[in-house]
């Protein structure tokens, strides 16, 4: 069973990392867009891997059905050329390339620290302990969360109104 | 090693099942509904290959393989050939949770009805790829149509199997169907029962919901540049194949799945899902098409509120009687359901008229402020 989890996880790896770069690395918005659904399907993957099924179709729910669509949408919808130059030679990268490297070197520090190493085993199922997390513990943020979604709703639906008239 | 086998064992028959049903579906389906709303239509339909003209599916698949592959000159290629393999996974892989018999499930999930919904995701998305890289603007606009009704039905359709999974007390698909061993959910929650049926015709696309393929306006939607086997793909696996899955769910969550009088088999399964897609091709011969403010509208201001209405009073119900919480739901999604057919065609025929009548007085200013009209609406 080892050898093929290892084997399933360099795979989903590869996946993610790739499709990670093809957004950057695209001239075309929608090939962009389309490889960041690759990447997140990669990341569910490992999910299903770490026996989280239920983050995992929250993902796949989450961030290919809702976010993805509506980032595609939203290309389809506005009137898009192809750039010259991809990305990548793009000004801000100069600013972006010291915060990554200093983003990367703190989660290796991280990563490398015993504390982080001493991982509890999978519980299984997940789904009756995340419900019951979520309603009892943190059911005070949990709520917050929702009122947030929903004055920004509220917010999404005033502002497409005023354009109107 | 024996992992790899052991996975290969698993995997193999279920894909190849899940195929055959997306497979028989896309054979059928299309021929049954041309014969059947034929039959509704005073029509004969198609009656000359074969005996009753059985054989037509088999001539009309043969016609289309046998078609040049054409891919658009314009189009983006590599999205063009991907989006309808986007689109098949949908119904495919929804069938991996759906228990076909007492003892055979692809996979028993236990966050069954979690993942129906997020599969559905990935039709959406072949939709929107096709639309797109067709490089024409009908299909653009038939894909953008579809993804955005798509997106709007979802949430009543998830309420309802929010419901279920309440009256369950699980997310497995096998617990549902255990659950409806005295009585099927659609006998206990009509309101939400019937919800689905609606919610899910507007996800596929179907008439009266079927705006995306409005073939008057849009030629096919995102289909219009795809030919011979690519359309067959298309029109017959992905389109039929999502008809049968959501029926297969609907039967499962609603209709007591694989359980029915006298033995359990998945023989009542395949009944069910016939009986699903039927009432799909009675609504096709029978509703014209709305518009997309009526759609839309409907969605936002009738389904997701009452489904809301009865989710909240389920659960509040639930809550009041842990036990024997079934008589008093059944009774709320009865009487919901009762004041839904008695009011609601009074307050759309009240809405109508006072539309009309506000049209009416718009006319007759604007024709007496410009001077052009001959009489207004009347002549």
């Amino acid at each position: 069973m080892g050898d093929f989890n290892q084997f399933f996880f360099i795979l989903l790896s590869v996946v993610i990392l790739v499709s990670a770069a093809c957004v950057v690395l695209f001239k075309n918005l929608i090939y962009s867009a389309l490889s960041m659904i690759g990447s997140f399907l990669g990341v569910a993957g490992i999910y299903i891997l770490l026996h989280a099924e239920l983050v995992a179709a929250a993902q796949v729910l989450i961030y290919v059905g809702a976010i993805s669509v509506l980032v595609i949408f939203a290309i389809m919808l506005t009137h898009h050329r192809t750039g010259d130059l991809s990305l990548y030679f793009h000004k801000q990268a100069w600013i972006a390339l010291p915060v990554c490297a200093v983003a990367g070197i703190t989660l290796m520090v991280i990563m490398g620290s015993a504390a982080y190493n001493a991982v509890g085993e999978a519980q299984n199922p997940t789904d009756e302990n995340i419900a019951s997390l979520l309603f009892n513990e943190y059911a005070f943020p949990f709520e917050l969360v929702s009122l947030a979604l929903l004055v920004a709703m509220i917010g999404a639906v005033i502002l497409a109104k005023k354009e109107k008239s | 090693m024996s992992s790899v086998t052991d996975f290969l064992v698993n995997f193999l028959p279920g894909f190849v099942l899940a195929l055959m049903v997306i497979i028989l579906s896309a054979v059928i389906f299309p021929f049954a509904a041309r014969r059947i709303l034929g039959f509704m239509g005073d029509r004969l339909g198609p009656n000359r290959v074969g005996p009753q003209g059985l054989l037509q599916p088999f001539a009309d698949f043969l016609k289309l393989f046998i078609k040049e592959d054409v891919t658009p000159s314009q189009a983006h290629r590599m999205l063009f050939l991907l989006a309808p393999a986007v689109a098949l996974v949908t119904p495919m892989l929804t069938q991996v949770v759906i228990p076909f018999g007492e003892d055979y499930t692809i996979a028993d999930l236990n966050i069954g009805l979690i993942y129906i919904v997020a599969v559905g995701a990935f039709s959406v998305l072949g939709m929107l790829i096709a639309g797109w890289a067709s490089n024409n603007k009908y299909s653009l606009v038939g894909g953008l149509r579809s993804a955005a009704q798509m997106i709007s039905y979802e949430i009543p359709l998830i309420l309802t199997i929010v419901l279920v999974a309440i009256l369950t007390g699980s997310l497995s698909l096998n617990k549902v169907v255990i659950a409806q061993d005295s009585v099927w959910f659609a006998a206990i929650q009509p309101l939400a029962f019937i919800i689905y049926v609606i919610a899910g015709v507007a996800e596929l696309n179907r008439t009266p919901f079927d705006l995306p393929e409005a073939e008057s306006e849009l030629v096919s939607g995102y289909i219009t540049e795809y030919g011979g086997m690519r359309f067959a793909f298309l029109y017959g696996l992905v389109e039929w194949g999502n008809v049968t899955v959501w029926a297969m769910a609907g039967s499962t969550l609603f209709l007591g799945g694989w359980r029915g009088p006298f033995f359990n088999s998945s023989i009542w399964l395949a009944v069910k899902v016939l009986a699903m897609v039927l009432v799909i091709i009675w609504f096709w011969a029978t509703f014209p098409r709305l518009q997309i403010d009526q759609l839309m509208a409907f969605a936002w201001k009738v389904l997701i509120p009452l489904s809301l209405l009865n989710l909240a009073a389920t659960s509040a119900f639930i809550l009041i009687w842990p036990d024997n919480f079934l008589l008093p739901t059944a009774i709320l999604s009865w009487a919901l359901i009762a004041l839904f057919i008695l009011f609601f065609p009074r307050i759309v025929r009240r809405i109508l008229l006072n539309t009309r009548l506000k049209l009416l007085a718009t006319r007759r200013m604007t024709t007496v402020i410009s001077g052009t009209g001959k009489g207004g609406i009347r002549s």
